[in-house]
């Protein structure tokens, strides 16, 4: 193996180190640092990670990309890239999850919970790890893990029936996405020819290819859904669920910042589509309305923020459909930006929380008289990100207002001035919410100093990005937008008079304007957003439709054997039959038998006898009246089977036969004894049992179907059949001189092991079966 | 049940291990292989059930978790398919040892032994755990 370089190293600890941390902090609890551990741990493995991040950062100059396969045959690798784009991503990750841990070491989550540092640091880990990603496939496979571990956070207080609907709600939503994203790699790497990140190995698509199209689709499903974006924004709200700290990190920088990773990586191959401004477009243009609508209506502070976070990622993804160089430095100049403002927001909601001890949504009136250090602090960012100058959200909002001119669609430019207005009134609608408005809260408590130094280290960060925006431009936003179009790109962002501040200076107005008359504003938004199905509507009935369809597929779960059988051989039937009719019909079918190659079946006349006994066996065991007796019976007809397999030269099989034909006589008569006298003697009439003419006829059927398909899988048996290279080649490929040991261990191995997994699977059942039957016993 | 039944499930059980032993060992070159083994394991102890019943026996083994025996005989197998990853080769690819046993022969050791002993804890543990499941049942 080649030296791997020193910043794929480094890539490799960064996402290392958060889940070696995970994985320690179990077994410290159990030395007895139980609530030291978690703490303890988080803040040292992010501290670290942090650091390493900056390091890689400053280590890297050019594009790093390093890349093993995995599985070659088809195009899968696994490796890093250290780019630009991905370093964008990981510093804002790393730098908020620290943020995070630091807060979190005196914010502690009601029920207390190790889990929560340890989900919170694997989370780390796969965020970073699916930033960093130099493969489609394995960034699937990190998108997937965030997922999981979002979900464990937010169902952290799993006591809850309602935090378990939420957590639910969460995953179903991004699993759903996950699985679009899935989808639309597979399209788009078999369009490519290759899974490789970043960029195309290959020729890009043609724009019209109709994998293309739906690859776009896919993705910007998937990204959607990760994003929050309307119409599947409808899970942020309920991750409001998860501890304060969290929603600091997840729901402002790491999961909604892997959609915008994502579109950002994929756009130069993606963008080639003329669907792709429309549907990814679309989808922000849609959010900023429906998640202002959002943080305008809902009571609970969190609530607002996601609302807000919804329509902020709006404006991002207007800009991602713009797929220019110049877009995309507004667009992660943007994402940069409210990641730092919404995690501080957050921060500061978690503060009065802990202040008031009245939760997110209290009431906390006049509070801001009392608190006045929380107020200024959360006033700061709350401006910062409503677009107040000079902070720096004043500068985002600048950087889109500039894309959009120059973008020369007016309807984009509209909607960011309006995005913007609303933007403002619902920051100052929070402000309102949170501090003022509402029955004084009970007196609030003294802080620890970190809950308020961390979301000052943000309200620092707003005013010096305010103040120098250049710096985020020039050492990390421009060397980005460069690598994923890789042309220079040079965005910068000056006050200077022009139709931009004049919009800026507009949107503000209207906002203000739009606060200050909120009274008599909100009735009338009310009246015309009413009839609107809502997006949550929608995923309840979807979800109440699949739960009706669920519970119309117990109609087949009788609890009657001879049920399931009778259900399992009609479905044999109808494939078979369909098999039989493309068969018959000829033509070109792909699903036509070979045709007889007239093979004579090479029978040996003394089975003649050993068949004739099985058929009388098995008409024994119907007619036998005690059911050891019949089972007796049956074993009989498992010895005479592997008889005839003795006979045919199969001597594996019919040992093997004997041994299982005798486990299960023993397995049948175990618990023989258990059963009452009359259903040992079968005096009870069979219940359940169906009309015997349908019964015959379906066994008839089935079995008559078993054997035409044996005869003719006999009779159309290759020229030159597989068995003959097994036997051929056992001894010389594998060493083994016996060839069905050949095939079960070596040539067919990987069917072997999938055997015994499903064999393992199925045991487990029936002993998760008898245990439930003992608690109802006892 | 009589007690000749006893006597004679009494010395079938150590006969039966090694025959699956033998089986296991000499699965490539002979027929048997490791869920042939297991299966007679797995015989000899119902017997072992059938004759003594279930407490009976069970105070005898009772050190053995079934469940733990067939998900580590899964374990083994996973580790066999991708312990020839570690050398290079692909996923249950070959790798063989053969180690000369004095007086006995030589003996070929190979990732499909390891994968036989898997298979073969998988069907033990499995046709065990079905067993005491049926026992937790109906008692």
């Amino acid at each position: 193996m080649a030296a791997v370089p020193v910043p794929i190293l480094i890539a490799t600890a960064v996402v290392a180190l958060p889940m070696v941390g995970a994985a320690l902090i179990l077994p410290m609890c159990a030395l007895g640092f139980r609530r030291a551990a978690g703490p303890l741990i988080g803040c040292a493995t992010s501290a670290l990670t942090a650091a390493l991040v900056v390091w890689l950062w400053a280590a890297t100059d050019g594009p790093v990309v390093w890349r093993v396969w995995w599985a070659p045959d088809l195009g899968i690798g696994f490796g890093w890239a250290v780019d630009g784009v991905s370093l964008l991503f990981a510093l804002l990750v790393a730098s908020i999850g620290l943020l995070a841990f630091v807060y979190s070491a005196v914010f502690v989550p009601r029920p207390v919970s190790a889990g929560y540092h340890a989900y919170l640091l694997l989370f780390t880990g796969s965020v970073l790890g699916l930033v960093l990603s130099a493969d489609l496939v394995q960034l699937y496979l990190f998108w997937e893990m965030t997922d999981i571990f979002a979900f464990f956070l937010i169902g952290l207080s799993w006591r809850d029936p309602a935090a378990r609907a939420s957590a639910r709600k969460v995953l179903t939503i991004t699993l759903a996405g996950g699985l679009a994203l899935l989808l639309g790699i597979v399209l788009l790497g078999a369009g490519l020819g290759s899974f490789r990140l970043p960029g195309a190995a290959a020729g890009p698509p043609a724009a019209e290819a109709l994998h293309l199209t739906l690859a776009v689709l896919l993705i910007a499903i998937a990204a959607a859904a990760k994003s929050a974006q309307f119409p599947l924004h409808v899970w942020l709200p309920d991750s409001m669920r998860a501890p304060t700290p969290a929603n600091a990190f997840l729901d402002s920088a790491a999961v909604l910042a892997a959609g915008v990773y994502l579109l950002v990586r994929l756009q130069p191959v993606l963008s080639l589509s003329p669907w792709w401004p429309w549907v990814v477009g679309g989808a922000g243009a849609a959010s900023i309305l429906a998640g202002a609508a959002l943080a305008l209506r809902a009571a609970d502070f969190k609530i607002i923020l996601a609302g807000s976070t919804v329509s902020q990622y709006g404006f991002i993804f207007i800009l991602l459909g713009a797929a220019t160089p110049e877009a995309v430095a507004a667009a992660l100049f943007f994402l940069v930006q409210h990641g730092v403002l919404k995690a501080g927001l957050f921060f500061c909601v978690g503060a009065v929380a802990v202040a008031t001890g009245v939760g997110a949504r209290g009431s906390a009136g006049g509070l801001w008289r009392r608190m006045p250090a929380l107020f200024a602090v959360t006033t700061l960012l709350a401006l910062s990100l409503g677009g107040v100058p000079p902070l720096s959200g004043f500068w985002m909002k600048e950087g889109f207002l500039e894309a959009a001119l120059s973008w020369d669609r007016p309807a984009v430019v509209a909607l960011g001035v309006v995005g913007s207005a609303l933007t403002l009134a619902y920051m100052l609608r929070f402000l309102a919410v949170v501090f003022a408005e509402g029955a004084p809260a009970p007196g609030p408590r003294p802080l620890a100093g970190l809950l308020l130094a961390v979301p000052l280290t943000a309200a620092a960060a707003t005013i010096g990005l305010g103040l120098w925006p250049d710096l985020l431009l020039r050492h990390l936003v421009n060397p980005a937008a460069s690598t994923v179009w890789a042309t220079s790109v040079d965005m910068e962002v000056s006050l200077k008079p022009g139709p931009t501040l004049l919009l800026s200076v507009l949107a503000l107005s209207v906002g203000m304007a739009a606060f200050l008359t909120r009274g008599r504003l909100r009735p009338r938004l009310a009246r015309l957003a009413s009839p609107l199905p809502t997006a949550d509507g929608a995923y309840r009935a979807i979800g109440s439709a699949a739960e009706r369809a669920g519970r119309r597929t117990l109609a087949l779960q009788s609890g009657r054997l001879s049920r399931y059988v009778s259900i399992t051989l009609a479905g044999m039937l109808a494939l078979l039959g369909f098999v039989a009719w493309a068969s018959l019909r000829g033509g070109d079918g792909a699903w036509r038998l070979p045709p007889p190659a007239g093979s004579p079946l090479d029978l040996d006349w003394r089975m003649t006898p050993l068949l004739l006994l099985i058929c009388g066996g098995a008409l024994l065991t119907l007619l036998l009246r005690e059911r050891i007796h019949m089972i007796l019976a049956l074993g009989a007809v498992g010895y005479l089977i592997a008889g005839v397999f003795a006979l045919a030269l199969a001597p594996n099989l019919g040992l093997l036969q004997v041994h299982v034909e005798t486990l299960v006589t023993v397995l049948f008569i175990l618990p023989l004894a258990a059963l009452p006298e009359e259903v040992r003697r079968r005096e009870l009439p069979d219940r359940g049992l169906p009309n015997p003419v349908v019964g015959f006829g379906l066994a008839g059927a089935a079995g008559s179907a078993a054997a035409w398909l044996s005869w003719r899988a006999v009779e159309s048996a290759p020229a030159d059949p597989v068995a003959r290279w097994y036997t051929e080649n056992a001894a010389g490929l594998t060493g083994a001189e016996d060839v069905v040991a050949a095939v079960l261990v070596h040539f067919r191995a990987f069917d072997t092991l999938g055997e015994i997994v499903v064999f393992a699977t199925a045991t487990a059942g029936v002993a998760a079966r008898a245990a439930l039957m003992r608690r109802e016993r006892s | 049940v009589t007690p000749l039944i006893r006597v004679v499930s009494l010395a079938v059980l150590p006969i039966a291990l090694m025959i699956s032993f033998s089986y296991l060992v000499t699965a490539e070159e002979r027929p048997g292989d490791g869920f042939t083994a297991g299966i007679i394991t797995a015989l000899a102890l119902a017997l072992e059930y059938l004759s003594f019943g279930y407490a009976q026996t069970r105070r005898r083994i009772r050190r053995i978790r079934f469940d733990y025996v067939l998900f580590g005989g899964l374990g083994v197998a996973l580790a066999a398919t991708v312990l020839p990853l570690l050398s290079g080769d692909p996923l249950l690819g070959m790798q063989r040892l053969v180690v000369a046993i004095p007086v006995l022969g030589e003996l070929k050791l190979s990732r499909s032994m390891v994968f036989d002993v898997g298979i073969y804890l998988v069907v033990v543990g499995g046709c065990m755990t079905v067993i005491d499941g049926l026992e937790e049942a109906i008692g």
